[in-house]
This record gives C-alpha cells, structure tokens and sequence, in this order.
C-alpha cells in the first residue's frame, strides 16, 4: 500500500516550479557543491476548501541567496537581503502549493491558501495533526537539497442547505 | 510605442518578479508603478495614465476581484487591459475573472507567455527582444 499517494505529483509540481520561477535546475545528489549546508530555512503554507491541510517547504540555507536572486532580477546574490530571501521562499511555497491542490484535486474545486509562513525552528514535522505526509519530495539542486511535504487533513464538512 | 505598466500585489517580492519578467520579455516599457492593493491601484489609475495593469487576486484592503470590478464600472477604464496573475487553480474563479475581460497568467510563468498576452493586448508588433 502506498502511504504516500502524492508524492509523484508534489514532485512534478515542485521541480516545474523550482525551473520556471528559481531558474534552477535539479542534479544528481552526488554532484551537489561541497558547500551544501546543512541548516535549513523553511516555510508551510496552510489550505482550506475540499480539504485542509499544510505544505511545507524547506531549502538548505545556502540555496536562499541564488534563489532570491534568480527570482527577484538581482545580478549578485549576495546583495539579496535575509528578508527577501525568505520571501523568495514563500512566494516558492505559494506557487508551489497553488499548481499542487488543482493537480490533485482537479479544476473545480476552490481552495482558499492562507499567507505562507515561515517556520521558526526550520525544520519540518514528520507527522502533523496525527498523520503522515500524503505527498513528499527532496529535490537536488547544486547549492543544496530543497525539501516539500504535503499533508491532507480530513475533507471539510460542506453544509447541504 | 513605450508602455506604462500598473503591477498591483500585496507582495513587494511578487512586484518584483513580475518587473522583472516585463523586462525579460523586452516588452518597450515606459513607467512600472506598483501598488500593495486594490485601493492603491485605482489611485494610481486616477492619477497617471496606465496602458496595462497586473494584479494579483488576494490582498488585503481591496481584493483584484473588487478592483477590477470597480475599474470596469467606470466608463474609462471599460477597456483597460487588465492582466490576473496568481496561482488560482478553480475554473470558477478564473472563469469569473474573465466574465470581467481580465486575462489571466498562471504562475509560474516565463517571459515569452507575459510578451504574448502584452503584444496581443495591445496590438503590439511581434518583434523579438534585442539579445
């Protein structure tokens, strides 16, 4: 059984949207720089509608700089300022979740995705509200490792009348 | 012909992007004004001329949805090119935003979809970027 249905979905979505919107391009793990860190920076972005749930969004903190400045037209990645580079990552999570729900869940239903938030001790859970991730993915790009999990909580109750 | 440009996002990281792009997409760009929200672009729309406006579709004071309908109320902006970009998934909405002749840029994006909505637009001749 798999326990983890979305995961090929998260995947596509994530690494379509890390091209088109970072500019950066996956690699084999072993081909990552030497200088990959290993302190992370990461953001959840909450959803309701048919479901409700959490994605999460982590990078390695050396990815952040060229991240940002791919996204934001800076020529010197570090001229990017801390903040932006955490806003580069949740306008990421944005998109990311927002290409994600439409792909599992189909064109019609409305979801309405709340502010992406950075996470505080920059790591994500295992396990949220009692449950596994239904979708994950951890993506190679040559600064670090970029991480994203999915997590559907029970359908909303929809009121008949 | 130069074009001036309203972006209209919450989100300075988002204006940014979206500048960015316009400028990728060698579109002749005369003036970008930028907005947090809906009440600030219809204030920037009274007060310099626009050819085409982006926006965004969740912000706060007023939405893109209530700008864009506000817009469309007044007989000189009746035929504004207005431009939705957003991640927005549900037909829907999307269907609602084109029921008000808003085109919509799904994100992400690349420049050259940002160049044909801006050319079509606008009656812009198609001619590549300088490289």
């Amino acid at each position: 059984m798999n326990n983890r249905p979305h995961s090929q979905t998260v995947s596509l979505v994530a690494v379509e949207t890390i091209e088109k919107l970072a500019l950066m391009f996956l690699v084999p793990e072993e081909e990552m720089s030497d200088g990959a860190t290993q302190a992370q920076r990461a953001v959840s972005v909450a959803f309701t509608g048919v479901w409700q749930g959490v994605l999460f969004l982590s990078a390695d903190n050396g990815i952040l700089p060229e991240l940002a400045a791919n996204m934001l037209g800076y020529d010197d990645a570090s001229q990017v300022p801390p903040e932006e580079q955490d806003d580069a990552l949740r306008e990421l999570a944005n998109v990311m979740c927002g290409n994600l729900l439409p792909a599992i869940a189909g064109p019609k239903p409305v979801f309405h995705i709340s502010a992406p938030q950075v996470v505080p001790e920059g790591r994500f859970p295992e396990v949220f509200c009692g449950s596994p991730p239904s979708g994950a993915a951890r993506l190679c790009v040559d600064s670090g490792v970029i991480e994203v999990r999915l997590f559907i909580g029970e359908p909303v109750a929809v009121n008949a009348g | 012909m130069s074009v001036n440009i309203l972006v209209v996002d919450d989100s300075s990281v988002v204006r940014k992007m979206i500048v960015k792009m316009l400028h990728l997409a060698g579109l002749p760009i005369a003036e970008v004004y930028e907005a947090g929200n809906g009440l600030e672009g219809l204030s920037i729309l009274n007060e310099y001329w626009v050819d085409v406006v982006f926006a965004d579709i969740n912000m706060p004071i007023m939405n893109g949805e209530e700008m864009i309908e506000r817009i469309r109320q007044n007989p000189l902006w009746a035929d504004l090119p207005l431009v939705v970009v957003s991640t927005e998934g549900s037909e829907t909405r999307v269907n609602h935003l084109r029921a008000m002749k808003a085109r919509f840029i799904h994100k992400p994006f690349a420049p050259e979809t940002i160049r044909s909505v801006v050319t079509e637009m606008l009656g812009l001749c198609h001619e590549q970027p300088a490289t």
